[in-house]
């Protein structure tokens, strides 16, 4: 046992470093090669030296799966041991206030804390993206609509609101809360494993996961119709890197909020846990 | 455009989604794009929220200008050349403009539409289309409780800053580190508000019903069935001459 205890802590510190130093070497570099004009940004050279119909092929079961999970996961539908398994939400006045209070905070938090400047007046982390693992490990699926419905708020303040954000951005941020809420086992990040799992699937699956599904929404639906206006290159060369660095970089501090709010939450029986029923 | 039921406005911002990805000239995307501005103006939006959508206009219109070319190079006349990006033709230059209107043109649409239509109308448009009221109310909720949590957040920054945080100095991974110290009392707030909030809730009696009633009821008025009929005949009148007579298309 103690064996295996010094397994997952060596496995959680590999996952950290692996996470901390994707985003930020993909952060300085971006701001290195000129931040969304970079013709030779090496992520970007690096995704597009794959070609975008090589990507469309990857990244289209991320949007496939993630759609058919948010579905489920609102009709009350959840995989679990393998298995796809029917629960019960209240989604009465607490639920209803979490995720509320989720979007507002999370929306809010986008707006008030801005950019983190790399290069002033240039490039810019949002410290606000640490909130939506944070939501989706304490509240789970209400957590996660929250982050959602927070970011297309934020979109729509900002003066961003598009087909993007309703296509893309509302399920790629939902799946942002989500995925941490269902790949860590325990929630509390209290023991190596869990925080290992943490950093692997929360920040890395799910930072990629995001930003694919974002990705090839943008640019799938746009070969198909036309509709959207942003170029496969910029998507694929600029867009999706960035969002992949973007999120994993606040993420890594997640952690640090998920432990001392853990305790509050589940006292206070907010804690998503304690407001399911598996039928 | 006030006065108008939410539902036709709705339908006013749903007509500039869907049609503006049907054209590919830019002059056509162009005029539907500048079509928006008289009921911007009728409806009085503010000036400055209006400057935000030609911020990102600018922006996107320099990324557009510097990508979309590139796909065109062998197509149409050259008109300049730009340092690493290439050639760019007549062509691909309309192809960049067009994309850019299409853009954003959605994005100030929805500008129009919130700022003429009332939160509290917005929820009840959405419940009359069959929406469940609960995921109406989530998103009714949020809007009314978004810049309450705005507010929060810069009180929380500038209550640190009070005790000595510098969330401007350091590097990257120092700096993210700080804003711990915003976040942990910001969520502490919201669960707080959480309990409160869900208490108001269950005192009016918040989900004891399936069907909702409302104070002021919407219906629809003349006004409201001529102007989405104007919406209505508008759109089928493009979507006619964009597929049997080519309008619009490059």
């Amino acid at each position: 046992m103690k064996g295996s205890s010094i397994l997952w802590k060596v496995l959680a510190a590999v996952f950290i470093i692996l996470a901390a130093a994707l985003g930020i070497y993909g952060a300085i570099t971006f701001a290195a090669a000129g931040g969304f004009g970079a013709q030779n940004w090496v992520f970007g050279v690096a995704f597009l030296s794959l070609g975008i119909g090589t990507w469309h092929i990857i990244a289209a079961p991320f949007w496939i799966v993630g759609t058919i999970l948010f579905f489920m996961e609102m009709f009350g539908y959840t995989i679990k041991g393998f298995k796809i398994s029917k629960y019960k939400l209240r989604w009465d006045s607490v639920d209803i206030a979490t995720a509320a209070l989720s979007a507002a905070v999370y929306g809010g938090g986008l707006a008030a804390t801005g950019g983190l400047t790399i290069i002033p007046g240039f490039t810019w982390i949002r410290p606000a993206n640490a909130l939506a693992p944070l939501f989706g490990l304490l509240f789970g699926v209400p957590g996660a609509l929250g982050v959602a419905i927070g970011n297309l708020l934020a979109d729509s303040l900002a003066g961003y609101l598009g087909w993007g954000s309703l296509g893309g951005g509302f399920i790629g941020n939902f799946l942002l809360a989500y995925v941490p809420y269902k790949f860590v086992r325990d929630h509390s990040l209290r023991d190596a494993r869990s925080v290992a799992e943490y950093y692997l699937f929360g920040v890395i699956l799910g930072s990629v996961w995001c930003s694919f599904y974002i990705s090839w929404f943008l640019s799938y639906f746009n070969t198909l119709t036309g509709v959207i206006g942003l170029p496969p290159l910029f998507v694929w060369g600029i867009f999706s890197p960035f969002v992949i660095i973007n999120n994993a970089i606040a993420e890594i501090f997640t952690p640090l909020l998920v432990y001392p709010l853990y305790p509050l939450v589940k006292n206070w029986g907010l804690h998503w846990s304690d407001r399911i029923q598996w039928l | 455009m006030h006065r108008l039921d939410a539902r036709v406005k709705l339908a006013y911002l749903a007509f500039y989604f869907a049609i503006i990805g049907f054209f590919t000239n830019p002059i056509v995307t162009g005029l539907i794009y500048l079509s928006i501005f008289p009921a911007a103006i009728v409806a009085r939006v503010s000036i400055k929220r209006l400057l935000i959508t030609f911020y990102t206009f600018g922006v996107v219109l320099i990324v557009s200008l510097l990508m979309w070319p590139s796909y065109y190079r062998d197509v149409g006349v050259v008109l300049f050349s730009l340092p690493v990006f290439g050639e760019v033709t007549d062509y691909g230059f309309m192809i960049a403009v067009n994309n850019v209107f299409k853009i954003v043109t959605p994005i100030t649409a929805f500008l129009v539409y919130i700022s003429v239509t009332k939160p509290y109308d917005i929820v009840q448009s959405f419940i009359k289309l069959k929406l469940p009221y609960k995921a109406a109310s989530i998103a009714s909720i949020a809007l009314r409780f978004l810049p309450v949590m705005f507010t929060e957040t810069r009180t929380i920054m500038e209550a640190q800053a009070a005790r000595g945080l510098e969330l401007s100095k350091g590097n990257i991974i120092k700096r993210l580190r700080k804003y711990t110290a915003i976040f942990i009392p910001l969520i502490v707030r919201m669960l707080k508000m959480n309990v409160e909030l869900a208490m108001s809730l269950e005192a009016r009696c918040f989900g004891a019903y399936n069907k909702r009633t409302f104070l002021n009821d919407m219906r629809m008025r003349r006004e409201d069935w001529i102007f989405l009929s104007l919406i209505v005949s508008a759109f089928l009148a493009l979507i006619f001459l964009r597929y049997f007579y080519n309008f619009g298309v490059l």
